[in-house]
């Protein structure tokens, strides 16, 4: 029997990829934003019905991809960021206020994220549709279209086609045709 | 992607060690003649193997070299041997079978092949094919992708795509499938081609794409 | 020159003499033409290819002796000469057919099939410590695009294509008879019994379906040939060659 004692490492992940995906699209006076609903963990389904994108005054509505725990508790301290500001303030936050706070709050996490990815969809003041969209650590930007999560390279760009083709070369154009009869083309 | 009587291959120009781009018109054969396509040292070239048959090779490129010289070689023992053109499933047999006598050691190239077959009652139909690495064939109905930008080619063509396309509407759809996808895709796009292959011509065009 | 016993250019090695013969290939065709008769015809609608089976003593089982051999679903052979050269050749053309068949996922043609085979032939006439093969062959095929064929090929490696030809013992006779019945338009059921009336012709003893065997190749139909394509199931073709049970062998000779 070896009576020794040897030290033992233990690890604990403090992450999981809980998948899914989200997008947001944004219109002249409206925005479309969407996630899907199953929730999983490798090949498991944890559950079919998680939902991930949040309603959070009438005219925000934030969507959060990534790690579920900590979207769930992130949403929870957004929400209550708002409502203090709606005692404080007497009224909903903007739009683009609220994208600068999820930046603040993500970046005050700057060396221990959230992890994250959202997107934050709704009316600007003006009332222009508009999409935020952010990385884990707070970079934003406001777009006209978004995907993210898990089939974010198969949806991203087919919204920029379909949703935003006016960033994109269309209708392209052709440089050169060569159109010729198969007998004349292998002589 | 398969259309009505008609497929279309297309693939776009860049040469390039990931992020590094080197050419923009990795082209040693006149158009006519070869035309390529896609994604180390990554693109992608498509050839004609026959008047209504190509290969689009994208991967490493001096594997996209390599293969392509040994089609060539492979597919003229052929016709000479068997006094007639290769069809276009058989072709695609003989490129999976290239590529798994190499199955530990690998060409870096995912063939896609494209063209129109003959039936038994003499008419065509429009055939597409795809292959891994080692040559697991793929024969899909619709469309198939392949190179640095496969998945966001496969989320666009899945929305664009339809059934019984004529041939300029297949044009359409496969060149903005592909723009749209390389150009969300670092290491592809600088230019594209298309070839559309129809009962009896070869529409092939060059299309301007953002060069950034 | 070929003497009796074979003069000086007879021994192993296929040298050729001073008047241009190889004389080890004379005999091997001396050896097919002591082996049964075979013969083949091409109809409009298929092949067929036929041959008797003689065994030196009733004490045989002659249930184990096979003549007409199936290559691939599309190809048979059958031959006259020396049985055991035939079971070899056998073996390397059923290999040959599968290697095709690995690379390019269907089977040869009649035509690239029987060119390996000839190969094989032709390199016993040329390689040391070897001697060159004891049997003519008639292979007798379908495939989509030069349709149904027959060649015959001889020990030398040569081989042709034919409407109709017979090889071994009675072959000259048969010949003629077959050059007197054939015409282009015969249906596969009419060249059936034109094969077997031809054997007849030089048959010692009774023909039944214990000494005949016989093989044909098919045309399939579009619809056929649509359907082995699109790939029911396995994604194979229905053979287009088959050798006929000894009841089908029966029912022909009581016409």
């Amino acid at each position: 029997m070896d009576s020794i004692a040897h030290p033992t490492q233990r690890q604990f992940s403090p992450y999981s990829d809980n998948g899914g995906t989200i997008l947001a699209i944004a219109g002249a006076d409206f925005t479309v934003i969407a996630g899907d609903t199953r929730q999983s963990e490798g090949y498991s389904i944890q559950t079919r019905y998680a939902p991930k994108v949040f309603p959070l005054t009438d005219r925000a509505v934030l969507a959060v991809n990534g790690f579920a725990a900590d979207g769930n508790m992130f949403v929870k301290k957004v929400k209550q960021r708002l409502e203090w500001y709606r005692h404080a303030h007497s009224k909903d936050m903007p739009l683009r206020a609220i994208a600068r706070l999820i930046q603040t709050m993500l970046y005050a996490r700057r060396f221990f994220p959230f992890y994250v990815y959202n997107i934050l969809g709704g009316i600007e003041e003006d009332g222009t549709g508009a999409v935020y969209s952010f990385d884990p650590v707070g970079s934003y930007e406001r777009e006209a279209c978004r995907a993210a999560g898990a089939a974010q390279s198969l949806v991203q760009p087919f919204l920029d086609n379909q949703a935003c083709p006016f960033i994109h070369t269309s209708p392209f154009v052709v440089l050169t045709v060569d159109n010729r009869d198969i007998a004349d083309l292998f002589q | 992607m398969v259309g009505k009587d008609c497929v279309a291959i297309a693939s776009d120009l860049r040469l390039g060690t990931q992020a590094l781009g080197i050419s923009s018109n990795f082209q040693r054969v006149p158009v006519s003649h070869f035309s390529r396509v896609c994604p180390s040292l990554t693109i992608c070239q498509v050839f004609p193997i026959t008047d209504r048959l190509y290969v689009g090779l994208p991967g490493l490129g001096t594997d996209v070299t390599t293969l392509y010289e040994r089609f060539r070689y492979r597919v003229n023992m052929y016709t000479i041997k068997e006094e007639r053109e290769i069809h276009p499933e058989t072709f695609t047999h003989m490129v999976s079978s290239t590529l798994y006598e190499h199955r530990f050691g690998p060409y870096f190239i995912e063939p896609v092949v494209a063209g129109l077959s003959k039936l038994p009652t003499g008419g065509l139909k429009p055939f597409i094919a795809a292959m891994d690495l080692i040559g697991c064939i793929n024969f899909a109905k619709d469309f198939v992708v392949a190179g640095t930008a496969s998945s966001k080619l496969y989320g666009v063509a899945e929305g664009l795509w339809e059934p019984d396309l004529e041939p300029e509407d297949l044009f359409e759809t496969i060149s903005q499938t592909l723009l749209n996808a390389v150009d969300r895709d670092a290491f592809s796009g600088w230019g594209a081609v298309v070839h559309v292959i129809t009962k009896d011509r070869v529409i092939s065009r060059t299309l301007k794409a953002r060069m950034d | 020159m070929a003497s009796a016993d074979g003069g000086a250019y007879s021994y192993s090695l296929t040298v050729f003499s001073p008047s241009g013969k190889l004389v080890q290939i004379e005999h091997a065709l001396a050896a097919v033409s002591q082996g049964t008769t075979s013969l083949g015809i091409k109809a409009s609608n298929g092949i067929v290819i036929a041959t008797e089976k003689k065994s030196s003593s009733i004490l045989i089982d002659d249930s184990m002796i096979e003549k007409v051999a199936v290559v691939c679903p599309n190809i048979g052979i059958v031959y006259s000469g020396m049985g055991p050269d035939f079971r070899v050749l056998i073996a390397r053309a059923r290999k040959s057919a599968q290697a095709y068949w690995r690379v390019y996922g269907e089977y040869p043609p009649t035509k690239v099939l029987t060119q390996e085979i000839a190969t094989v032939m032709q390199e016993a006439t040329q390689s040391g410590g070897v001697r060159p093969f004891g049997v003519s062959l008639l292979v007798a095929g379908y495939d989509i695009h030069r349709g149904p064929c027959l060649y015959q090929v001889d020990p030398s490696g040569s081989f042709w294509a034919w409407k109709a030809s017979a090889i071994g013992k009675n072959m000259v006779n048969a010949k003629t008879f077959l050059e007197k019945r054939y015409n282009d338009d015969i249906s596969l059921e009419d060249a059936i019994h034109t094969a077997l009336l031809t054997l007849k012709e030089g048959f010692e003893g009774q023909m039944t379906e214990k000494t005949i065997e016989i093989g044909v190749v098919t045309v399939p139909t579009v619809e056929e040939l649509t359907a082995g394509k699109e790939g029911g199931g396995t994604g194979r073709p229905r053979p287009t060659f088959r050798k006929l049970t000894e009841e089908e062998v029966k029912d022909y000779l009581a016409l």
